[in-house]
């Protein structure tokens, strides 16, 4: 029997007892990230294959939604640094060893990569805008349509390019986490994928929702099923790694699977966010109708931003350090033995 | 590069939280944060305990996770040292260094924002002096020195008598041993 109480008092704000560093600015920045990961994937996918007449909104539209998308996640990102002065100093040095480091050099790369796919797609997404913008005096014939012509010529190779980012993107954003050893919720390869399937099951479901045509939404909704089915596995797989885990896991999943986050894991993710909209979407296999297809998006949508919200959380309340800050009268039960649990320390 | 150890006897350690004290004074640790805190430990079953009493800070561990974690740089090796300090004026706050780190030493600055930590008191420590919580120590329990050298203070208390580190299994390698 061992009890480690504080004698001195550790009560650094956010950190101890229970760390609180990251909130819903970190949850959103993760989801948006995927989100447009997801986004950008389709869209280059819709490009590349010449799906441009089977698939308008994932061709066009798709990757403004997505820089939209990236840009309120970024200004989430940057509400949650804390000493925001410094933010250029992320763009002062690459850091190998810190996949933080690695992310804000693929956002760099992303947003032009993205924004000059979204010019691409401008004339054929948003027909009023590009005329009046090309009917600028001095700058609209001489630089922005020479610019949005440059942009179409060349959306094949920017396609791939998004492909790659995106890919980068979304598996980033679950390495990003996986990385922190010293998190045992965390500390599992299986976030990369998981968050990168995530990711693109989120942007299939707001091609979904943005799609004109029902060809589309029936295209993209099938996507979507087989991306949950990978999702439930990679989830499945998630929590077989940590129930076989050391003692840390063990105790951070048994907080998702039946601890203060098991209602929101297993009504909200689970069954909200994968569940129903796999049933959903299932049932419209062969045909599709607007408004089930579109409650199932938003299901999905939903759920993206469930499952970020569960990780960030749930990996913040487990870590090496066991102390308590005051006596607790449940110590003196342990100390004589008689508790529930007389020998562990965990 | 240079070795710095901090050794810390348990047996003659009484729990006085001076070295916490001297911390905040030397170091003007905002109220209500700390760099430096003390743990009692009681270990068997009644009637038969025994406690000991722990001083804690940053392990400035020689695989220090923070470092490695840190986008910017800010968070590095003192003079090649494996004394870890933050360069406040490289770092963004992001948080990434408190979430790597095992035992959780490390805080957020109030109001400034930027991460702070024990530094082994390196202004003290490049001038040829002990951390304040060493030298401030009344019952002589805390050790300070260069494991480099065999013939340094630490190197023979850690050569003649049982010792540990705290989690050893993070694979952080960690710098403050305690004498059992």
């Amino acid at each position: 029997m061992q009890e480690e109480v504080l004698a001195s008092v550790m009560a650094n704000p956010r950190v101890v007892p229970d760390l609180q560093i990251w909130g819903w600015q970190i949850a959103t920045y993760l989801f948006l990230g995927g989100f447009a990961a997801g986004l950008m994937v389709f869209s280059g996918w819709a490009i590349v294959s010449g799906r441009e007449e089977q698939a308008p909104f994932a061709a066009t539209r798709a990757p403004l939604v997505a820089l939209g998308g990236l840009a309120v996640g970024m200004t989430t990102l940057f509400l949650d640094l804390e000493h925001k002065i410094n933010v250029w100093r992320f763009y002062t040095t690459l850091q190998v060893t810190s996949p933080m480091s690695w992310g804000s050099w693929v956002l760099l790369l992303v947003m032009p990569a993205l924004a000059l796919l979204a010019i691409a797609g401008l004339p054929r997404a948003v027909p009023p805008l590009e005329r009046w913008l090309e009917g600028l005096p001095f700058a609209g014939p001489r630089i922005i349509a020479p610019v949005f012509r440059l942009c179409f010529a060349w959306r094949r190779p920017l396609a791939a390019v998004n492909i790659g980012l995106g890919i980068a993107l979304g598996i980033y954003t679950g390495i990003l986490l996986s990385a922190f050893n010293a998190r045992p919720f965390w500390h599992s390869a299986l976030l990369g994928p998981l968050f990168l399937i995530s990711g693109l099951s989120t942007g299939a479901a707001a091609i979904v929702l943005g799609a004109g045509e029902p060809r589309e939404r029936h295209l993209f909704g099938r996507l979507d099923l087989g991306l949950i089915a990978v999702e439930m596995a990679l989830v499945g797989l998630f929590v077989i790694d940590m129930l076989n885990g050391n003692a840390l896991q063990q105790a951070a999943v048994a907080r998702v699977l039946n601890g203060n986050m098991s209602s929101l894991f297993w009504f909200g993710f689970i069954g909200l966010g994968l569940g129903v909209p796999a049933v959903l979407e299932a049932a419209m296999w062969r045909r599709a109708a607007a408004p089930i297809a579109m409650a199932a998006a938003l299901l999905v949508l939903g759920g993206g931003y469930l499952l970020r919200h569960i990780v960030v959380a749930t990996g913040q309340q487990t870590s090496w350090t066991q102390l308590h800050n005051q006596f607790d009268p449940a110590l003196l039960e342990r100390l004589r033995g008689d508790g529930p649990d007389p020998d562990g320390r965990f | 590069m240079a070795h710095y150890a901090m050794v810390i006897d348990t047996r003659t350690c009484i729990g006085c939280c001076d070295c916490v004290d001297a911390c905040r004074m030397e170091n003007k640790v905002p109220e209500g944060l700390c760099f430096d805190w003390v743990v009692e430990i009681t270990k068997g079953r009644y009637p038969d305990l025994k406690t000991e009493f722990r001083s804690e800070r940053c392990n400035h561990c020689s695989h220090a996770t923070c470092v490695e974690a840190c986008p910017t740089g800010a968070s590095q090796y003192w003079n090649d040292s494996n004394i870890v300090v933050v360069d406040a004026l490289r770092c963004t706050g992001c948080k990434a260094c408190i979430a790597a780190c095992p035992y959780d030493a490390r805080l957020i600055m109030q109001p400034e924002g930027y991460i702070g930590k024990c530094t082994f008191c390196v202004h003290r420590v490049q001038n040829g002096d002990d951390p304040a919580c060493v030298a401030v120590c009344p019952a002589k329990a805390m050790h300070f020195g260069l494991l480099d050298s065999p013939t340094s203070e630490v190197s023979r208390l850690l050569a003649t008598r049982d010792h540990y580190t705290l989690m050893p299994e993070t694979g952080n390698k960690p710098n403050v041993f305690y004498l059992r």
